[in-house]
């Protein structure tokens, strides 16, 4: 599953980031490392969403949240 | 001279802190080799001469962009006496990232605590103590926007001055695979170990910094991808462990912040209280703005009536009077009565900039913004160039891509600035009383659909391919200091009033000569070089209603700024016939009556649509020129907005003309909105398709 996807207000982990090594480092940079705690917070099916990582919040465009791999939390 | 340098992320309060430190002793200038902006200040501690440089807002030292790799290599190579790290306490995980990667750089670093007071309402406990002693570094607790814990800040700043090893702190260890890896980097690429900027040298190759790498001669890249992303995930443990230790949190509650998001950013009111605060700022830059504008115009009409009274009595030359009240103060009196006007719109500007608003904007137009192939980050540089194209062109460097920021500045000239306003104001006052507001609206408005029904085109034909990714913080909000805005206001008004003092005074003066000067010396403004000038290139703009010579020649020196249509319109009609005897001093009188009498209503109204989008200043094209580094960009931007004007303002004349001006604005807004649909229509299906497949 996806960023994209997830359900606003469900706990999940990021488990993969399958994007050109330099968009994965900056997203390692702002905290989406394999086993991080992240939420999303805002998602209304069109624009950017809002997620919650590492105590901030973050907008993330459609195309960036869709190659954010993530799993439900334990 | 001893030298501070302020590092820190965006949103963390650097740049309140930077002026709290350094009052008014500022200089602004640019790194060497590269267009980002560098600011310095001084400050003066118990007869320590200090000098304190801001480096760019940055989240890590990871090099990726042009603004972290300055503030690393910056620091190695400076080697500041003091290195300030200002952290939101509020948002520490985040903000400690970059104090991690500070701290391998092994300088003297001393930590400002701020936004300590969020922390307190949260009820948040945190050990300051612990936490400094963990990190091996002073941390001083400031309230940056309150000014509180200043005091503290400069004597623990000047302490590890003078006791470096105070500062030097306790950088990570990493895992012992990594620690090989760096130790082996050393060996063979030779560093020196006792030089403790070889640790980081070696860092640097691991993550892949091109300069770092060209500098040591590494020919193989990429080797050590699985490396770097061990150190990012080791760094955020290490922090996640300490903020377990020195940080006691409540429950999760729900923060002012978010509180104040639910209705700013709600699905369906969200947009619509954007639009009501747009129209607030425009609203309230007319009325307040034009309160004070009445007293300027009072001071310049009477500075210019006693000063010909005075030269004519002196027996100054009748001509050289007319230079004076007629080409200089009219001129440069004609464009600062509109300063209140500018104050007021880049107050509001710089209030919802530094009020967190902007990235609930970037949220709010993402969808829109999408359509045209660029995301929410782009609108805004584009919202900027309501203020001044030329920081706007300049505010793109926030985009990463390439593709993504030519594509902004080539749309933002029709994002209408504030030095055309004075235009509009004019032109309003005489042809729509009392419907100034509404009439400026209506052209900021056709402005921003032009740009977007632009962005459409580009988007299938320059500017192919798919946008920047995009990322973006959504700092909390918070309420904007005095100095801080009062700061950025004085930057842009100073900048507005030097202009005026400069371009536009040699402006008005070169005008004035060209218009009382022909061949056979001094002469009457009919036959003058100026209206020579304009009679021949009146043709272009004839099929527009307005081939007179008059505007013809006023648009001509408005590409050199735009601020001189206004006052070449002040000098030409203030020395009109129509003003008569009221002429002496260029009076405002007589100026209005010139300008009505050679514009019929339909022509006045394509006269600002030109105006609103034809060809940017000669200060945009060159920073245009600057920021693309080609002159072919240059060069089509201001072609291309001159053809789009050109047609814009045909139409707009055509249908005044036959119809009314209500009708010509209904089409034109209407019409462009439904171009702008047809060419968003079809690709929305597409588009949803690529992203299944992808």
């Amino acid at each position: 599953m996806t960023l994209l996807y997830s359900k606003p207000g469900v706990p999940m982990v990021v488990d993969e980031i399958t994007w050109s090594p330099g968009v994965k480092r900056r997203l390692e940079d702002m905290g989406f490392i394999k086993g991080t705690p992240v939420c999303v917070v805002r998602s209304d099916g069109f624009g950017a969403i809002v997620v919650e990582i590492k105590g901030s919040k973050l907008l993330l465009g459609r195309g960036m949240a869709q190659k954010i791999k993530v799993k439900q939390a334990a | 001279m001893k030298e501070l340098v302020l590092a820190g992320n965006p949103n963390a309060g650097k740049t309140t802190l930077f002026n709290e430190l350094t009052g008014s002793r500022q200089s602004v200038g640019n790194w060497p080799g590269v267009t980002v902006e560098k600011k310095q200040g001084k400050f003066t501690y118990q007869n320590e001469n200090w000098v304190v440089t801001d480096l760019p807002g940055t989240y890590s030292l990871s090099p990726y962009s042009m603004e972290e790799k300055i503030a690393g290599a910056y620091i190695v190579d400076q080697k500041p006496e003091v290195v300030v790290n200002i952290i939101d306490a509020s948002n520490l995980e985040r903000n400690l990232y970059l104090t991690l990667q500070l701290l391998e750089l092994q300088q003297p670093t001393v930590i400002a605590m701020n936004m300590m007071d969020i922390v307190d309402r949260w009820k948040i406990e945190l050990d300051i103590k612990k936490l400094a002693k963990k990190l091996g570094v002073p941390i001083v607790p400031i309230s940056a926007s309150r000014g509180e814990g200043l005091e503290e800040l400069r004597q623990a700043v000047s302490e590890v001055s003078k006791n470096p090893s105070m500062g030097t702190g306790n950088p990570v260890t990493f895992s012992a695979d990594i620690e090989g890896t760096i130790a082996k980097l050393m060996v063979e690429y030779q560093l020196d170990e006792t030089e403790p900027r070889s640790r980081w040298q070696a860092i640097r190759v691991i993550e892949e910094d091109l300069d770092v790498c060209e500098s040591l001669g590494v020919e193989k890249l990429h080797l050590y991808d699985h490396e770097r992303t061990e150190m990012t995930h080791l760094r955020y443990r290490y922090i996640h462990d300490l903020v377990d230790r020195v940080m006691k949190r409540p429950e999760r509650f729900e923060t002012m912040t978010e509180k104040v998001d639910k209705i700013l950013m709600h699905p369906w009111f969200g947009l619509p209280i954007f639009g009501f605060f747009m129209y607030m700022v425009f609203t309230l830059t007319f009325t307040l703005g034009g309160w004070l504008a009445g007293p300027v115009e009072a001071l310049f009409g009477w500075l210019s009536v006693s000063t010909g009274a005075g030269l004519t009595q002196l027996g100054v030359a009748e001509w050289m009077v007319s230079l004076i009240t007629d080409g200089v103060i009219a001129g440069v009196g004609g464009v600062l009565v509109f300063l209140p006007n500018i104050a007021f719109l880049f107050l509001a500007l710089s209030i919802l900039e530094d009020s967190g608003y902007m990235a609930r904007v970037a949220f709010l137009m993402d969808r829109f913004m999408r359509k045209i192939g660029l995301s929410g980050k782009a609108f805004i540089p584009l919202l900027m160039g309501f203020g001044c194209s030329v920081p706007a062109v300049m505010a793109t460097r926030s985009l990463e891509s390439d593709r993504d920021r030519k594509a902004a500045m080539m749309m933002i000239p029709f994002m209408s600035c504030g030095a055309k306003m004075p235009i509009y104001l004019l032109f309003a006052s005489v042809f729509f009383p009392g419907k100034e507001a509404v009439v400026t609206f209506f052209l900021y408005f056709l402005g921003v659909l032009v740009a977007v029904l632009m962005g459409t085109i580009f988007k299938d034909t320059l500017f192919k391919g798919s946008g920047d990714p995009f990322i973006m913080e959504m700092p909390s909000y918070h309420v904007p200091t005095m100095k801080t805005v009062g700061r950025s206001v004085w930057e842009k008004v100073e900048d507005y009033i030097v202009r005026a003092g400069t371009v536009l005074l040699a402006a008005s003066v070169v005008l004035w000569g060209l218009l009382n000067f022909n061949m056979q010396g001094m002469s009457e403004m009919v036959n003058s070089f100026g209206a020579q000038l304009g009679h021949w290139i009146a043709p272009i703009f004839a099929p527009m209603g307005f081939g007179n010579w008059e505007s013809s020649l006023s648009l001509v020196t408005g590409v050199m700024a735009k601020e001189a249509i206004v006052s070449n319109m002040a000098i030409i009609f203030g020395m009109g016939e129509a003003a008569g005897e009221a002429a002496l001093g260029g009076s405002t009188a007589g100026m209005l009556a010139g300008i009505q009498q050679a514009f019929p209503m339909a022509a006045a109204f394509a006269f600002l649509i030109f105006s609103l989008l034809y060809t940017p200043c000669l200060a945009t094209l060159a920073v245009i020129k600057r920021e693309t580094q080609s002159w072919k960009w240059m060069l089509f931007s201001a072609g291309y907005t001159f053809a789009v004007a050109w047609i814009y303002a045909v139409i707009g004349y055509g249908l005044a003309m036959r119809f009314s001006v209500f009708v010509a604005g209904a089409v034109l807004v209407f019409g462009t909105m439904g171009l702008i649909a047809l060419r968003t229509r079809n690709k929305r299906r597409k588009e949803e398709l690529k992203w299944e497949q992808s």
